[in-house]
C-alpha cells in the first residue's frame, strides 16, 4: 500500500484545492468541458427563439430541432439519402480524386523540371471554386450522379495533389536519399517504395483528410444546388420548400455531424498509419 | 535561376503548349461545349471592360471583401479569446467543429435562415453569398490559429 501511493505521488487530486468557479471549471476533465459548452450552446439555442428574440419560424429552438432529429434518424429516407446518395458520390468522387492526385503527384514530383514546368498551370487551376463548375456539370451530365462526381472530384483533387508533390516527394531528405542508394536500393521502385513513400505519407494523409472534409461540402452543394436526390437535394431542399423549419436544421445538424465523424475518422486512420511519425507523437498537424 | 528561365516556364505550358493545343484542336468544331479560344478571348474583354465589369465583377469582388473582412475580425477575434484559454477551448471545441463541418451551402442556401435581415437591407442573394464567404472565412481562421494555439 505504502509502495503504491510512492510509487504515484502525483496521482491524487490538484494540491490547491478549487476556489472560484472558473477554477473548478478548471479543473473538469476536457471531455466533460465539450459537453458543458454543448449544453450551454444548446441552451442559448433554445432560449433565443422561446425569447422572441428571432422568430421561431425562422429559427426553432434546439428541442424541436433535436426532437425532428431523433426522428429522422428513425426513417428509411434519411439513411437512404446518406448512403445511397451523399455517401456514394462522397466516396467515389473522393476516390477518383485521390488517385489520380497520388498518381499525378508522384510523377510530376519526382521531377524538377516537371514541377517548374507544371507550377503555373496548378496555381492557375487550383483555385477555381468547384461551385463555379455547376453550370458546365448540369450542362454536360444533366442531373446525375456524374455531375456531382465532376463537382467532389474536382475540389478533392487539389488539396491530395499539392500535398503530395510540394509536401512529399519535393521533400525527400537527401541523406536518406543517399543512404539507401549506399545500402543497394537503386531500383525505382525499391526508392519508392522505402524512401519516398514514407516521406510522402504524411503528407497524403493530411491532404486526404482536407479532401475527405471538402468532398462532403461539394456532395453536399451540389445535391442543394442541382437539386440532386440526397441528402442536401431532395431533402434540405424539400424541408425548407416546405417550410419544416425543424426538419431542415435537423438535416442540417446531420450534415455537420456527418462531417464531424468522416473528419474523426481521417483523425483516426492518421494515427494508425503514422503512429511512427513525430507529428502524431507531439500532436502537431492542426 | 535567372528571370527569363523563370518567365519561359511559367509561360510554357499554360500560354503556349495547352491554349496552341485548344486553338488548334477547335479549329474545325463547332461544338458547344468547346467554344474557340478567339470567342473566349471576345467574351473575356466583354466582361471585364465595359458595363458588365460595373454590373456583376464589382458587386461580386465588393461582396468578397465586406464578407471577408467580417470574417477576418470575427475569426482573430474569436481565435485570440478562445485560443488563449485552454478552459475556453475545451469548452467550445464541440461545438465549433461541428459548425465547421456543417456546408456554407447548407445554411446559404436557405433564404428564410438568414431571412431575418433580409428584407432590411440588401437583397437575399447578398445576404447569402455574404453569409457564404463569411462562415468559410471564419472556419479557416479558426483552424488556423487553433493550431498555433495548441
Amino acid at each position: 500500500m505504502t509502495n503504491m501511493t510512492l510509487a504515484h505521488p502525483q496521482a491524487g487530486p490538484a494540491q490547491r484545492p478549487p476556489r472560484s468557479f472558473w477554477d473548478k471549471l478548471r479543473a473538469l476533465p476536457a471531455g466533460l468541458l465539450g459537453a458543458i459548452g454543448t449544453l450551454v450552446f444548446l441552451l442559448i439555442w433554445e432560449l433565443i427563439p422561446r425569447s422572441g428574440l428571432v422568430p421561431a419560424r425562422y429559427l426553432p429552438p434546439a428541442s424541436a430541432v433535436l426532437a425532428e432529429f431523433f426522428t429522422l434518424l428513425g426513417t428509411a429516407t434519411l439513411w437512404q439519402a446518406i448512403g445511397g446518395e451523399t455517401l456514394l458520390g462522397w466516396a467515389i468522387g473522393l476516390a477518383i480524386a485521390s488517385v489520380a492526385a497520388i498518381i499525378l503527384g508522384m510523377l510530376i514530383g519526382s521531377s524538377g523540371f516537371l514541377r517548374r514546368f507544371t507550377a503555373s498551370t496548378i496555381e492557375f487551376l487550383r483555385p477555381i471554386p468547384s461551385v463555379a463548375l455547376i453550370p458546365l456539370a448540369v450542362l454536360v451530365f444533366g442531373v446525375k450522379l456524374e455531375s456531382k462526381l465532376l463537382l467532389v472530384v474536382y475540389a478533392s483533387f487539389w488539396p491530395v495533389l499539392v500535398q503530395v508533390l510540394y509536401g512529399g516527394v519535393a521533400d525527400v531528405d537527401p541523406v536518406a536519399a543517399n543512404t539507401a542508394r549506399s545500402y543497394g536500393l537503386t531500383s525505382y521502385i525499391a526508392r519508392l517504395r522505402h524512401v519516398v513513400w514514407p516521406t510522402t505519407l504524411p503528407y497524403l494523409v493530411t491532404g486526404l483528410r482536407l479532401s475527405a472534409s471538402v468532398a462532403l461540402v461539394l456532395a453536399v452543394t451540389a445535391e442543394l444546388l442541382i437539386g440532386m436526390p440526397g441528402l442536401g437535394g431532395h431533402e434540405i431542399a424539400r424541408a425548407q420548400s416546405g417550410g419544416a423549419y425543424s426538419g431542415m436544421y435537423a438535416l442540417v445538424l446531420t450534415t455537420g455531424l456527418l462531417g464531424v465523424l468522416i473528419n474523426a475518422g481521417f483523425r483516426f486512420i492518421q494515427k494508425r498509419w503514422l503512429s511512427w511519425h513525430s507529428s502524431i507523437r507531439s500532436e502537431a498537424d492542426r | 535561376m535567372s528571370l527569363i528561365k523563370r518567365t519561359a516556364y511559367f509561360v510554357a505550358l499554360p500560354p503556349l503548349i495547352l491554349v496552341f493545343l485548344w486553338w488548334a484542336l477547335t479549329l474545325n468544331s463547332d461544338s458547344f461545349w468547346v467554344p474557340r479560344p478567339a470567342q473566349m478571348v471576345s467574351t473575356f474583354t466583354e466582361v471585364w471592360i465595359g458595363p458588365r465589369f460595373a454590373n456583376d465583377v464589382v458587386p461580386s469582388l465588393l461582396r468578397l471583401l465586406v464578407g471577408l473582412a467580417t470574417a477576418t475580425v470575427l475569426g482573430i477575434g474569436l481565435g485570440f479569446v478562445i485560443g488563449s484559454s485552454r478552459t475556453l477551448r475545451r469548452l467550445t471545441e464541440p461545438v465549433l467543429e461541428l459548425f465547421r463541418a456543417i456546408p456554407p451551402a447548407d445554411s446559404g442556401s436557405d433564404p428564410h435562415a438568414v431571412g431575418g435581415c433580409q428584407r432590411l437591407d440588401e437583397g437575399p442573394r447578398d445576404r447569402v453569398r455574404l453569409h457564404l464567404a463569411d462562415s468559410a472565412e471564419h472556419h479557416r481562421r479558426r483552424a488556423v490559429h487553433g493550431r498555433g494555439a495548441r
